[in-house]
């Protein structure tokens, strides 16, 4: 596959802007989307295998997800937490359900193993089955009404579905080796996945699945006469918390190159339909089908944060100009093209970014295929030979948004990110004010490019002959950053072209991209470093996979129930 | 898990090594690279980790010491003398030199270092290897190992049974079946490269020492950093 003509591929300055990714929304590459449709096209069967639940809903529960590349297992454990010891954060040490997804069958062996290590989480060890590691909590705003209201015969209240949209939230998703996991170079070659964070996305997908099994088991359990299970409408509509705090940040610094193929993807994606020279009639509708949802997913996009309600308030008005001018497309001979010209003239980011997703949405035919790029087999690797005028050009060519910073300025170094030695939780700190600052993440990189461009000058009249070999002898602490920027050749996505330690960073803006990448409706912001989303809102639930419909599911809305046991308050929409 | 060992796997073993070194106060780089090396030769059981908790955090990685240690590294040919304390540490420097020399003057010798993580020269010695040894790392040559078995040395200077004994020491088939680099390689290297690298057991003790030192790497919790530097509140009933 060739990249489409870069005079209309957006280009990294436009961009890899901390305004422009948070304004992300997912996309139909993004992991969610990719992996239902995986399940969708390899008809994967789930069910449960064991059920040793109690009649509260304690206890275990193991379902066997078969695949054309074998079975995987997903084991989970309930537990009674008082609600006290219930945070979302890392430091958390108990939570109401904990679970893992184990490459093939477990044996009761296995389940021993899992019972004694799942539950204690980071404290636990697991093994080289055990591929995700994670946990959730129950929303205690609506796991115990839907409980109860199930219990009684009745399907719960509506309105307090839209405004929560999950019934348990997850608080960490651990994969890749960590806490004794399998590396993700022996899940590419030992189970079905290839693709980063695809088991980490089933996992979630199952904790959405049992989220659903335990409040009905529990509400039968309650009044075997009368409990009835939860309309598949509502489960429909219902997706899985997540809530996300500083870790995500660190990450997509740390991984620039992951970083670089997840958004040369998306734009390479979008570049594609931009192409289109015609917009069918069947697409037509179907555009004004998803313009008239996703009015209605804004109106359940629910949020306390004041800054994300204004931006949603704005795109409500300006999604009115976006269903008119849709109106004109069908006669144009680049309707995408015009319609993102529009958009970036005439409206916000957020806007701007609905519209990319939307313009995803419509051409599955040309963008399907840019899942497959969302992969990178990342290598950081030192070029000692370089000579310094060759760095020194290379930094003046790609991170010149780095030299224009004035890092004299304090405000300019304000903050200082680090993990805290209370279990390694991700933090932010104010330079001047806290301790610690020596011991911070390497996040600052536009100031240490700031750093050895300014080393590079002491040299300047011998750059030509001085090797960065040389130069690291007597400066081994630029190594990083050499590193980084010799590895990143070729790679213009990979760097957040921001100073992320200015007093003016909104870590939040990171956390929506990264999140957007992974499927994140309902961005539910709860300061400038944490965030709730909702992960599979809409998506097919297992049984529903096989359907027609399967991957038609971009911006979930809370459908009403059809069956007639849906008596529960049914308020307009 | 029961009994006295842990598994941990690859890239946490990486993860945990490279936050020990900039606990060590490795500078930014060479903690990654040496990370890298460090758990790549402990998946291969050499018995590397045990020395990361002998190591004393002192004037190993100051710049200045280091740049005097780096001017006393003579490159004779592929040999390398270090002659200091300079020791673990300033081992991806001296690669650099390898390569760059290399790259300038050496293309048609015998020897392979085509790298991707230069990673750390192992003294070939009789005895366990000590880090931190000036004795031990003043006596003896190095030769380079590297990781994600990409390899190596001058195979003419070195005895087989050395390398098999105490590092090691495989090549990529792209290397071996390189005319110009790989006429020295011998088949039998070959079969000792892993397919990924492997998992690595470590006793409990280790790991917790282990674990304490990375903890350094760290800031302490203050009441007002738990309150406030996370941005969540510590009690979430949602």
């Amino acid at each position: 596959m060739t990249a489409p003509s870069g005079s209309v591929r957006r280009t990294p300055s436009q961009v890899m802007t901390l305004d422009r990714l948070g304004s992300f929304h997912p996309t139909r590459i993004s992991f969610t989307r990719t992996l239902v449709r995986r399940m969708h096209r390899e008809n994967w069967k789930i069910r449960i295998a064991d059920n040793f639940l109690d009649a509260n809903g304690f206890g275990s529960i193991v379902y066997r997800i078969d695949t054309p590349a074998g079975a995987l297992s997903f084991v989970a454990f309930s537990s009674s937490i008082d609600d006290s010891e219930r945070t979302d954060r890392v430091i958390a040490e108990k939570w109401d359900l904990t679970f893992t997804l184990f490459n093939g069958i477990v044996s009761a062996q296995d389940l021993e193993r899992l019972q004694s290590q799942v539950p204690l989480q980071e404290a636990g060890r697991m093994s080289e089955k055990e591929l995700v590691l994670s946990r959730a909590n129950k929303s205690m705003r609506l796991f115990n009404s839907v409980v109860d209201s199930l219990s009684k015969g009745r399907q719960p209240d509506i309105k307090r579905i839209s405004e929560v949209g999950y019934l348990v939230r997850t608080t960490a998703v651990y994969g890749n080796g960590k806490f004794g996991c399998s590396d993700f170079v022996s899940v590419k070659e030992n189970s079905p996945f290839s693709m980063p964070f695809q088991a980490e996305m089933l996992t979630v997908y199952m904790a959405r699945q049992l989220s659903f099994d335990l409040a009905e088991h529990i509400a039968q359990n309650r009044d075997r006469h009368n409990a009835v299970p939860l309309d598949n409408e509502f489960k429909r509509s219902l997706g899985v918390g997540n809530a996300t705090g500083l870790g995500m940040a660190p990450f997509l610094i740390g991984h620039p190159r992951l970083i670089a193929s997840w958004m040369s993807a998306r734009e390479d994606a979008i570049a594609s339909v931009k192409l289109k020279t015609c917009m069918p009639e069947s697409v037509f509708d179907k555009l004004q089908t998803l313009l008239e949802r996703f009015s209605l997913h804004l109106d359940q996009w629910n949020t306390d944060d004041q800054c994300q309600s204004e931006r949603i308030a704005v795109l409500r008005k300006e999604l009115i100009e976006v269903k008119r001018v849709s109106q004109t497309l069908l006669d144009l001979k680049n309707p995408w093209l015009y319609l993102a010209k529009w958009a970036k003239s005439r409206t916000s980011l957020e806007c701007q970014e609905f519209v990319n997703s939307l313009m995803l949405e419509l051409n599955p035919d040309s963008v399907n295929e840019y899942e497959n790029f969302m992969g990178n087999d990342e290598t950081y690797k030192i070029v000692p030979a370089m000579d310094l005028q060759e760095l020194k050009s290379l930094i003046e060519e790609d991170y010149d948004w780095a030299l224009k910073i004035d890092f004299s300025k304090p405000e300019s170094q304000h903050f200082f990110w680090y993990f805290s030695q209370e279990k390694e939780e991700p933090r932010i700190g104010v330079r001047h004010l806290e301790p610690g600052g020596e011991k911070e993440m390497r996040i600052g990189v536009a100031r240490d490019v700031s750093l050895l461009y300014r080393q590079l000058d002491e040299v300047s009249d011998r750059l030509s002959s001085v090797k960065v070999a040389d130069l690291l002898n007597a400066y081994p602490h630029f190594r990083h950053i050499i590193t980084r920027i010799q590895s990143l050749q070729g790679y213009p996505f990979g760097e957040i072209r921001e100073n992320l330690l200015d007093v003016s960073c909104r870590p939040i803006d990171l956390l929506r991209c990264k999140l957007s990448i992974f499927g994140a409706t309902r961005f539910d912001p709860k300061s400038n470093l944490w965030t709730r989303i909702t992960l599979f809102q809409g998506a097919p639930l297992p049984d529903q996979l096989q359907d027609d419909d399967a991957d038609d599911w971009a911006f979930p809305v809370v459908h009403f129930p059809k069956s007639s046991t849906a008596c529960g308050e049914s308020h307009a929409r | 898990m029961p009994g006295d060992n842990l598994q941990l796997s690859y890239s946490e073993s990486v993860t945990l090594c490279r936050r020990v070194l900039v606990s060590l106060g490795a500078p930014a780089g060479v903690d990654e690279e040496l990370a890298q090396s460090v758990a790549w030769l402990a998946s291969m059981k050499y018995p590397i980790l045990h020395e990361l908790t002998k190591i004393s955090p002192m004037a190993k990685f100051n710049p200045v010491n280091s740049a005097c240690v780096y001017t006393r590294i003579q490159i004779n040919e592929l040999d390398i003398d270090a002659d200091s304390d300079g020791g673990l540490f300033s081992l991806p420097s001296i690669v650099d030199q390898i390569i760059t020399f290399r790259e300038n003057s050496v293309k048609s010798k015998s020897t392979v270092y085509n790298l991707r993580y230069p990673a750390l020269l192992v003294p070939l010695l009789k005895n366990r290897l000590r880090i931190n040894s000036r004795t031990d790392l003043s006596v003896g040559k190095f030769y380079a190992v590297f990781s994600h078995g990409e390899v190596m040395a001058n195979r003419s200077a070195i005895d087989s049974r050395d390398f098999t004994k105490h590092a090691p020491c495989v090549v990529y088939s792209d290397i071996a079946n390189n005319e110009a680099l790989g006429k020295t390689v011998r088949a039998e290297a070959l079969k000792l490269l892993p397919p990924h690298p492997q998992r690595i057991t470590v006793t409990r003790k280790l790991y917790q020492q282990l674990k304490a030192i990375a903890l350094e790497s760290m800031v302490p919790s203050t009441a007002h950093s738990s309150r406030m530097g996370a941005g969540a509140g510590q009690i979430d009933n949602d």
